[in-house]
C-alpha cells in the first residue's frame, strides 16, 4: 500500500518530446530531466510534480520515442506511479524496467478522481483507494510486475529471477 | 500460424500462449548515439560487466553527429571508448541513420530478431524481421543476455490489393492507417501482405512508422511467405491501393491527418526538409529534384535535405541531384537524423512552417515549440518548395 497521494490528471496523447524535450536529453546528470520535465507541454504542471503524485492520464501516455530519459526525470522528480488507459508501448517498458508502477485501467470504471483527491495505491488489490473506497482497477501483467516490484529490470537480473538458460522465467 | 508466431516459436522451441511471458533470444541489438550514451552510464554507474555477444551489436552515431557542443562530444567519447573496451566492432561514425545501415549491411535476414534502442527499430520489418524498439535498460538488458522479456502480441495483418497511382507514396498510405486504423493496430504487431510486389522503400517507410500507428512492431511478410490456413490475427484491415490518396499529418499530433486536396494553396511554407529514416532514401531525393525540375527550377522556401546514409548521398552525387540542389541554393547536411528531432542543426524559428518527410510533428519536435511541422511524402514536400505553400 502506497498512501497519502495525490491525482494529478493528464490528457491523451501526451507523448514523451512532451514529457522531456529533445534539447534537454543530451545532459551529464538526470537532474537536468527532473528540472524540464513537461516544459513545452504545461509550464505549470512541473512544481506540481512530488514522490505524492499518482499520474492518471488517458489514451496513449508516453507515445513517440523511446527516450528513457522521460521516466527517469518522472522518477527524479519522485513519480512512482502511473496509471493511463493506454501507454506507448516503450515508455510502459521503460517504467517497469525502473520500477516505476505503469498500470492500465478502464474507462467505463465509473468517474475518475479529480485534481489533487487524495488516494492511496493497493498493491493486493490492484487499485487506487480514496479513503479505502476504489475508484479504479489496474491492470499490470505478472511478469512486469513482478519486475516492478523487484525495484526494476536490473535488480530483477541481479536477483536471478529468470532461472538461467531458460526461455520461461520462473515468475510466480 | 502467422509469421509472428512462426518467428516467435522457432526461437523458442515453442509456442507460447496468448499474453504469455517469455526471455526472448535476439539476433542483433541496435543502438545509436543517443541510447547508447545512456546504456554505456548504466554499464559504468551500475558495475553491469561485460556485453555477451559484442558481435551481435550495430551501433550507428547518428542522432548528434556530427557533435554540436562540447557536452555531446565528451558522451560520444564515452560511449566510443565503452564499445571499443567491449570487443564492439559494427561501430559506424558518420555514415547515416541506425536503421538505415543495419538494412543496407544485409546482415539482417527474415524471420530474425532485432532489438534497438530507438522507437524505429520496427524499419527492418521491411526485410521480414521483427524490430522491437527498446529503452536503454531494456537494451543493457540485452546487451548481458543476449534476450529481452517479451510477451506474445496480438496480430493486426493489413492485406494490400492493388497498384497505387502515379505520385502516391508509402508515407500517405502510412498516414492513411495511423489517422483511421489506429484501433486496429493500437498495442499489436501489424503484418503487412502484399499482392503485388512493392518497393522496398514501400516495405521500409511502412514498417517504420509502426511506432505512429501505435503499434508494437510491424513486419512485411518476405517474398516466398506462405501464409498458412489456420493463421490468428486480432485484427485485418484491407486497403486498396488504387484508392490511395495523398496527405499531410498537420502540427501537432500525427494522427492530425488531412487529404492533400483538402489544404493545398494553404499556410505558406518556410521550409521543406527531405531526410530521416522514413524520408531520406535515394527515391526521395530523385522525387525532389524530378518537381523541381518539372516546375522550371524553383524554389520557393528554404531547402533542407540530409540523405540517410552516405552511399545514398554518394549515390545522389553520382545520379546528379546533389549537383543540382545545390546550384538552387539547397542545404545538404550530412547523412544522420539530421534537424528531425530538434538537437543539433536545422532549429525552426517562432511561427515558422516546416513540411517535413521524417516521421513526427511533435510540438517543438524540431527545436521550438512555436514552431509548426508539417509532414508529408517527399512529392507533397517538394510541391511545397516549389509553390511556397501547402
Amino acid at each position: 500500500m502506497i498512501s497519502s497521494m495525490r491525482v494529478v490528471r493528464l490528457g491523451d496523447n501526451v507523448n514523451t518530446d512532451d514529457i522531456i524535450a529533445g534539447r534537454y536529453l543530451r545532459a551529464a546528470s538526470t537532474d537536468t530531466w527532473r528540472d524540464h520535465l513537461f516544459e513545452d507541454y504545461d509550464a505549470r504542471l512541473r512544481s506540481r510534480l512530488s514522490s505524492d503524485s499518482v499520474l492518471l492520464a488517458g489514451a496513449n501516455f508516453g507515445c513517440g520515442s523511446s527516450r528513457e530519459q522521460a521516466v527517469l526525470g518522472l522518477k527524479a522528480a519522485g513519480v512512482r506511479v502511473i496509471l493511463a488507459v493506454t501507454f506507448g508501448a516503450i515508455f510502459q517498458r521503460n517504467c517497469v524496467n525502473n520500477g516505476v508502477l505503469a498500470a492500465t485501467y478502464e474507462l467505463d470504471a465509473g468517474p475518475l478522481p479529480e485534481d489533487g483527491v487524495p488516494v492511496s495505491i493497493n498493491w493486493a488489490e490492484s487499485t487506487l483507494e480514496a479513503e479505502g473506497v476504489p475508484l479504479i482497477r489496474w491492470h499490470l501483467p505478472p511478469l512486469q510486475r513482478e519486475i516492478c516490484l523487484a525495484g526494476g529490470l536490473l535488480a530483477f537480473y541481479r536477483a536471478r529471477r529468470f532461472s538461467d538458460g531458460a526461455s520461461r522465467p520462473d515468475a510466480a | 500460424m502467422n509469421i509472428i508466431d512462426t518467428i516467435l516459436s522457432s526461437k523458442l522451441g515453442y509456442l507460447p500462449a496468448a499474453e504469455d511471458a517469455f526471455l526472448l533470444p535476439v539476433d542483433h541489438i541496435l543502438a545509436h548515439d543517443g541510447s547508447m550514451m545512456l546504456v554505456e552510464r548504466l554499464f559504468r554507474e551500475e558495475g553491469l560487466g561485460n556485453i555477451l555477444e559484442p558481435e551481435k551489436v550495430f551501433v550507428a552515431f547518428d542522432h548528434i553527429y556530427p557533435a554540436n557542443s562540447a557536452l555531446t562530444a565528451n558522451l560520444h567519447r564515452l560511449v566510443r571508448a565503452f564499445l571499443k573496451d567491449q570487443g564492439v566492432t559494427r561501430v559506424y561514425e558518420g555514415r547515416g541513420i541506425s536503421h538505415q545501415l543495419i538494412w543496407e549491411s544485409n546482415t539482417v535476414s527474415a524471420f530474425q530478431i532485432v532489438v534497438g534502442g530507438d522507437s524505429h527499430t520496427p524499419s527492418i520489418g521491411a526485410a521480414g524481421a521483427l524490430g522491437i524498439g527498446l529503452g536503454a535498460t531494456d537494451i543493457a538488458y540485452a546487451l548481458l543476455t543476449s534476450t529481452v522479456w517479451f510477451t506474445r502480441p496480438e496480430v493486426c495483418l493489413v492485406n494490400l490489393t492493388g497498384i497505387p497511382p502515379e505520385g502516391v507514396e508509402a508515407k500517405d498510405l502510412a498516414l492513411l492507417l495511423l489517422a483511421e486504423a489506429a484501433d486496429e493496430t493500437a498495442g499489436r504487431v501489424v503484418v503487412f501482405r502484399s499482392a503485388e510486389q512493392l518497393p522496398a522503400d514501400w516495405r521500409f517507410v511502412l514498417c517504420n512508422m509502426a511506432p505512429e500507428m501505435d503499434a508494437l512492431s510491424a513486419v512485411f511478410e518476405p517474398l516466398g511467405w506462405c501464409p498458412s490456413s489456420a493463421e490468428r490475427f486480432e485484427a485485418r484491415i484491407d486497403v486498396d491501393l488504387r484508392t490511395l490518396a495523398r496527405r499531410v499529418a498537420l502540427p501537432h499530433q500525427v494522427r492530425n491527418v488531412a487529404l492533400r486536396s483538402d489544404v493545398s494553396g494553404g499556410r505558406p511554407v518556410d521550409v521543406v526538409f527531405i531526410g530521416t529514416c522514413t524520408g531520406g532514401r535515394l527515391s526521395d531525393i530523385a522525387t525532389l529534384t524530378e518537381v523541381l525540375k518539372q516546375s522550371g527550377n524553383r524554389l520557393a522556401t528554404r531547402l533542407v535535405v540530409c540523405p540517410a546514409s552516405s552511399s545514398i548521398y554518394q549515390q545522389a552525387i553520382e545520379d546528379g541531384h546533389i549537383g543540382y540542389l545545390l546550384s538552387l541554393g539547397a542545404t545538404i547536411l550530412p547523412p544522420s537524423c539530421g534537424p528531425c528531432l530538434g538537437q543539433s542543426v536545422g532549429i525552426l524559428g517562432d511561427n515558422e512552417v516546416c513540411v517535413s518527410t521524417a516521421n513526427r510533428n511533435f510540438r517543438g519536435r524540431m527545436g521550438n515549440p512555436h514552431a509548426e511541422i508539417i509532414l508529408a511524402s517527399s512529392r507533397v514536400a517538394a510541391e511545397c518548395a516549389v509553390g511556397g505553400r501547402l
